[in-house]
């Protein structure tokens, strides 16, 4: 840390801004991980966490928590993000994350890309502190009240995400109503929330999700778990349909 | 805008939302607290099991499921292995240990580590005994649920070999049941119905009816758990507490089948202790079950649902007939759909159930 | 020199009032000189037998609609005002049957001419009109009919227009119970003088000029009005402009700085669609960027981790990556720090067998196959292709942030400059309310003020030119009357002395008409009397009525006019009215002043009318020159009375005591007691 201090204010300024984004993704794989764990499906192969992670993006408007990073570059084989995979293979250096069965998978123009199985290290003193401070095992002892919700939120997600068949959880990313429209190719940034002026309009899960309503009489209201679990039932359906 | 159903969303069609929506009544019921959740979902996953045979079941009898919150956490320490979507599979559930989450969808699966005699010993020994469990005996048909863990109390439920049809005598005969199990007596009834230490008086609690509805509304969603939805009136503040359940109808829509409007008559005003309750005068009674009668005729007439009203009588001179006062009889006269009425009673102790004729 | 009518000749048939001594007969009477006596108790109609002598000659015309007013205008109308109908019906409304056939018709002598006018009673209609007994057709429409007898009474009256003629007719001729009184009334005498003494064209002229000066007089004021209101207008309005200046200057600087936010804000519109596009691309990069170094890196590392594999079979998978990532990257996942140099010594341990993370040489190792070999060539073009990929990465990252950086930065200022619109426009919206005048409106007054000082100084230059030229008719109409002055003096006083005890006497004054609503007046000839008074040495001007006694007034009033006609007619015979003249007198007063009336009924071939209440016989005496010695003198004062005793239609003390009347008025008539 005395490195930092000797830095110039800009430096520093963008070492602390970086160091929040960091911060910021650990954070997120532990709580992802961390849903995952309650609702049984760790440990996760990396495909399926990012799956996971998109999902948790595109789907957090239904319950009006603010979008991650609300964005993401429309790639074959589904959605992946190079920053969240630099920390979650950090936590597992730093002994938060258990990682099994690391394997490479080829990637074109003679890339690859990292896989394992993903999970909390349960047995980590670390983590239990972590936890609690995230807000994933109670409300009181969240640093940020907010992260009560925001772990509820990805605990029912998973738990919907969980009746997607375990090889499917992948494909169902892809065959999520962002993701999935047409209208963006490959090699392209689809943004439904990130520098979007109109989330509704450009977030289709979101629409997906309130489109249910019209299926119900008038009066009766579906809960936001109810919407997850529906959601991962469309996302399901379409799998099989393909 | 948010809501808005005339547009169109781009590569969405409208059948797959649809088909979608037809498994709202088989998605976990979110609004229940996670150990009722797992009551229904083990419930659901057990019923479907002997509803259809108990097919790839061998020989065993008894199952056990443990609702964790870290099933993996628990299940390893045993050597369990990872199960998951267990309503989707044909996995056997019997001779078998799982540790799962609130949906008992995923988690970890073991034999039984002991005799099914033992479970509760072992579940225990372990420290295992805060985990909200399920037995499953096939053999006599029964579920006992401990929901505050093995250690504490138990309720039985039944396994039904067939699917209930959602009917309106399949709804009275779930409200007969809950009634008989749930609510007839103060050891059996839930918190709130009865103020804490003076239900021998007749002295109801605060809310007697949110507890009287939380308990029904589990009750009605594990009874017809795939079959129907449940949703209830979450806010006093409204002055109606009820029961709706909805149904798909023939459109592939959702539609409102039946509203339970739920009104409590008593002896006197809930007080705490070494306070002296406020009478409730017959007239009052009658008032609210005459209100009990047009908020179930008018919820009906608005939504298309038939009406019920329940009305769950905490008095302890239970003689005078509170259907046949005069302000209620007028009530119902002035319905075009006349809600239909019943009372249940409920005892401020077991003796008085026993001498009112009660098993 | 006017003319003034000898009236020879009345008659009035079917009026119920007057039924006549034989009923139907109504009233034939020839006046001859000297004093005719109408005689009557009241309600007789004493005044409306006077009152049907002037109509003949008004006719439905006179100087008001309500007939003589108490006091005169200072400016006679230009022409005879119509009377009210209520006044034409005068008569008709005195009688039962509306004098629907009652007629009166009146000779009367104008020098050597003597006219006949005859007129309905009901309405005052002209029936005929004859000169010299030969009937004149006026015409048959009846305004053109009356317009011509109008001018006709110009001619014999040797007046300028009928206006003046009813003004000798009231002033003169007629002496009225309400006695107006020409002395006392200024503009009366004022106009009387000019009737009576100018010549007709000059009294036409003075009284046009008159007319025009107070036209002028009453435009130049209205102007006026108008422009000292336009004038308040504009000055209030400049006084606002005083304060509103500096507020239309910030209006004006408001305005010039808003125009120059409207187009910095749409050129920063079109820039942010520009930039939003460039910082899209640059984030679609930069994703790219960053998921092609991650593949190029793992790339890097699926190799190491190959070889890892095969080199240390039970190595932790966690322990893999940690050497992994140092192999590959060149960064200790661990702390963050640089491990190149590091990297060189692990990758020559491991070409030796040596364990990179304990550093057990090989013969210390378990599970450990020798002869590891890195594929060096496939490993330095995969890391060639990382650092590529990383300076890429962070190439465009650098560009990503630039362009967000630029993007945020337009933004911010088009927030700012919108949020700026928003407030100045408010701003000038309330500086533009707060002015009450535009230039524009006080140019439009300024411009109007002008015009109308312009108009005003007309109107005013039009006032001076009239005032001028009145000024100058007067100043020759002031040479005529003033040479009659002494005339009129010596024979008022001649009158006067007859009249009331104290000594009087008519002096000229220079009178000041008052034309105008301003301090203008006219000098004119004017006449007051003066007199002697109880409680004061020598004589002193009576300007008002208020300075004299009521029988004073009278009788003063009475010696000027009987002065006027002297004068104004050189002399000549003429008929003077009087209605009751004893009505304010004492006894002593009523003898004298009926010796004075006997004086002039007796000059020449002048005709005194007078009406008489009976009330004091010695006036009457008095009137007929006193006692009568004769029986024929009776005999023949008795043909100079209307008798309305006998010819009036009688009312009921009449009927109860006619003979007692007549006694009195036989006693009148015969100055006997």
């Amino acid at each position: 840390m005395s490195v930092v201090k000797e830095l110039d204010p800009g430096a520093k300024e963008a070492l602390s801004r970086s160091g929040r984004d960091i911060m910021r993704q650990r954070s997120r794989v532990i709580q992802l991980l961390d849903a995952a764990e309650r609702v049984g499906i760790s440990p996760l192969r990396a495909g399926r966490l990012h799956a996971f992670a998109y999902l948790a993006d595109v789907l957090s408007p239904v319950w009006h928590l603010p979008a991650f990073d609300g964005k993401i570059l429309k790639i074959e084989g589904g959605p992946h993000y190079p920053d969240l995979q630099r920390e979650i293979d950090r936590l597992v250096v730093l002994g938060i994350l258990k990682v099994a069965e690391i394997t490479y998978i080829s990637r074109p123009d003679e890339g690859a890309r990292i896989d394992g199985l993903y999970s909390l290290n349960l047995h980590s003193p670390k983590l239990s502190p972590i936890l609690a401070a995230l807000g994933a095992l109670s409300s009181e002892q969240a640093l940020d009240p907010r992260d009560w919700e925001v772990q509820a939120f990805f605990v029912d997600l998973a738990g919907a995400l969980a009746t997607v068949p375990d090889d499917e959880l992948g494909m169902s990313a892809t065959m999520d109503a962002t993701y999935a429209d047409e209208r963006f190719d490959h090699s392209n940034v689809i943004d439904f929330g990130s520098w979007s002026t109109n989330v509704h309009s450009d977030n289709l899960s979101l629409r997906t999700v309130d489109r249910f309503q019209k299926f119900l009489p008038q009066g009766a209201m579906l809960s936001g778990g109810e919407k997850l679990y529906l959601y991962a039932s469309f996302l399901g359906r379409r799998i099989r349909a393909r | 805008m948010p809501g808005e159903f005339s547009d169109v969303i781009p590569g969405v069609s409208e059948s797959e939302v649809a088909g979608a929506v037809q498994s709202l009544t088989k998605i976990p019921v979110t609004a229940l607290e996670d150990h009722e959740r797992f009551m229904v979902a083990v419930r659901s996953l057990v019923e479907s099991r002997a509803q259809s045979g108990w097919q790839h079941e061998g020989a065993e009898d008894v199952g056990v499921f443990l609702l964790a919150r870290y099933p993996r956490e628990v299940g390893e320490r045993y050597g369990a292995t990872a199960v998951s979507d267990l309503i989707a599979t044909n996995d056997p559930i019997l001779g078998k240990m799982f540790f799962l989450n609130r949906d008992a969808s995923s988690g970890r699966g073991m034999v039984l580590p002991t005799t099914p005699n033992e479970i509760v010993e072992w579940v225990i020994d372990q420290k295992l005994d805060d985990l909200p469990m399920v037995v499953v005996h096939r053999n006599k048909k029964l579920l006992i649920s401990r929901t505050r863990g093995a250690g504490g109390d138990t309720r039985n439920d039944l396994i039904r070999d067939k699917a209930p049809v959602a009917s309106v005598d399949e709804i009275y005969e779930a409200l007969k049941v809950s009634h008989r199990a749930l609510l007839l007596t103060p050891s059996i009834c839930p918190a709130g119905v009865w103020e804490s230490g003076r239900s021998a008086q007749y002295v109801p609690g605060p809310f007697p009816e949110k507890a009287i509805q939380r308990e029904l509304a589990t009750v009605l969603t594990s009874w017809f758990h795939g079959i129907v939805k449940a949703e209830m009136e979450d806010s006093i503040s409204i002055g109606r507490i009820d029961i709706r359940l909805l149904r798909p109808d023939t459109e592939g829509k959702f539609a409102y089948w039946v509203v339970l409007e739920l009104k409590v008559i008593k002896s006197s005003h809930n007080a705490k202790k070494k306070v002296k309750p406020k009478a409730v005068k017959p007239a009052e009674n009658a008032a609210v079950v005459a209100e009990g009668i047009r908020q179930a005729a008018a919820f009906g007439k608005d939504r298309g649902a038939e009406p019920f009203l329940e009305i769950y009588d905490l008095r302890k001179d239970k003689t005078d007939d509170i259907l046949a006062h005069i302000v209620v009889v007028n009530e119902l006269n002035k319905c075009a759909l006349k809600p239909k009425c019943r009372v249940w009673p409920l005892f401020g102790s077991a003796s008085d159930a026993r001498i009112a004729g009660w098993p | 020199m006017i003319r003034l009518p000898i009236l020879t000749y009345l008659r009035i048939e079917k009026y119920g009032l007057f039924p006549g001594a034989t009923a139907g007969k109504g009233i034939e009477w020839s006046f001859t000189k000297g004093l005719c006596l109408i005689a009557g108790i009241n309600g007789l109609g004493k005044t409306t037998l006077i009152t049907m002598l002037l109509r003949t000659f008004t006719g439905p015309f006179d100087l008001t609609a309500e007939g003589l007013p108490e006091k005169l205008e200072s400016i006679v109308p230009e022409r005879p005002v119509v009377l009210k109908p209520r006044n034409i019906r005068f008569f008709a409304q005195r009688v039962a049957d509306q004098a629907a056939n009652g007629a009166v018709t009146l000779r009367a002598r104008f020098g050597g001419d003597e006219l006949e006018i005859s007129r309905r009673l009901s309405d005052l209609r002209l029936l005929s009109f004859a000169v010299n007994a030969k009937s004149i057709d006026l015409g048959a429409n009846r305004e053109d009919r009356e317009a011509a007898f109008q001018q006709q009474m110009c001619y014999f009256f040797d007046v300028s227009s009928f206006v003046d003629v009813l003004l000798v007719l009231h002033h003169v001729m007629f002496f009225k119970e309400d006695r107006p009184g020409a002395l006392w009334d200024e503009n009366a005498q004022r106009h009387v003088l000019r009737a009576l003494f100018l010549e007709k064209d000059l009294a036409s002229q003075v009284a046009a000029a008159e007319r025009r000066v107070q036209s002028a007089d009453s435009q130049a004021r209205n102007i006026s009005a108008s422009a000292y209101t336009i004038e308040q207008k504009l000055q209030q309005a400049r006084a606002s402009q005083a304060s509103a200046s500096e507020q239309s200057l910030q209006l004006a600087a408001e305005q010039t700085l808003l125009d120059a936010e409207l187009k910095e804000s749409e050129h920063l519109e079109n820039l942010i669609s520009q930039f939003d596009e460039r910082r899209k691309d640059a984030r679609r990069e930069y994703e790219r960027a960053k998921l092609f170094r991650e593949e190029a890196e793992s790339a890097v590392e699926s190799l190491k981790f190959a070889a890892l594999v095969r080199l240390f079979p039970t190595m932790e998978d966690a322990v893999r990556l940690v050497v992994l990532k140092a192999l590959a990257t060149g960064e200790c996942l661990v702390c963050g720090a640089d491990t190149h140099d590091r990297l060189k010594e692990v990758e020559a341990q491991l070409a030796k067998g040596i364990c990179p993370v304990c550093g057990a040489e090989p013969e210390q190792q378990h599970h450990v196959i020798p002869g590891f070999r890195v594929e060096e060539k496939r490993v330095k073009r995969a890391r060639d292709t990382a650092q590529l990929a990383v300076k890429e990465e962070e190439a465009s990252r650098i560009t990503y942030e630039e362009t967000k950086s630029q993007y945020e930065s337009v933004l911010d200022r088009l927030t700012t400059v919108k949020a700026s619109i928003q407030e100045r426009t408010l701003r000038t919206r309330q500086l533009s309310a707060e002015l009450p005048f535009e230039a524009g409106d006080i140019l439009h007054l300024q411009k109007s003020l002008e015009l109308t000082r312009r108009s005003q100084r007309q109107a005013e230059s039009n006032r001076a030119s009239a005032a001028k030229e009145l000024g100058a008719l007067l100043e020759r109409g002031r040479g005529v009357i003033e040479k009659q002055a002494k005339k009129l003096a010596a024979t008022f006083k001649w009158n006067v002395k007859e009249m009331i005890a104290e000594d009087a006497d008519l002096v000229r004054i220079t009178g000041q008409a008052r034309l105008t609503q301003g301090k203008e007046t006219f000098a004119v000839p004017a006449f007051r009397s003066e007199m002697t008074a109880a409680d004061r040495p020598g004589k002193s001007l009576r300007n008002s009525p208020d300075d004299v006694s009521q029988s004073q007034r009278e009788l003063i009033d009475l010696a000027f006019r009987l002065a006027l006609i002297e004068i104004a007619t050189g002399g000549a015979a003429c008929t003077l009215t009087m209605e009751t003249p004893e009505a304010s007198l004492d006894e002593l007063a009523m003898h004298r002043v009926g010796l004075a009336l006997h004086r002039f009924a007796s000059a020449g071939d002048n005709r005194l009318i007078v009406t008489s209440n009976l009330t004091n016989a010695g006036m009457i005496t008095a009137m007929f020159g006193g006692l009568a010695k004769k029986a024929a003198d009776v005999s023949l004062r008795q043909q100079h009375i209307i008798n309305l005793l006998d010819v009036a239609a009688p009312n009921q003390a009449v009927l109860r005591s006619r003979a007692q009347y007549q006694r009195i008025l036989m006693s009148a008539l015969t100055g006997k007691r």
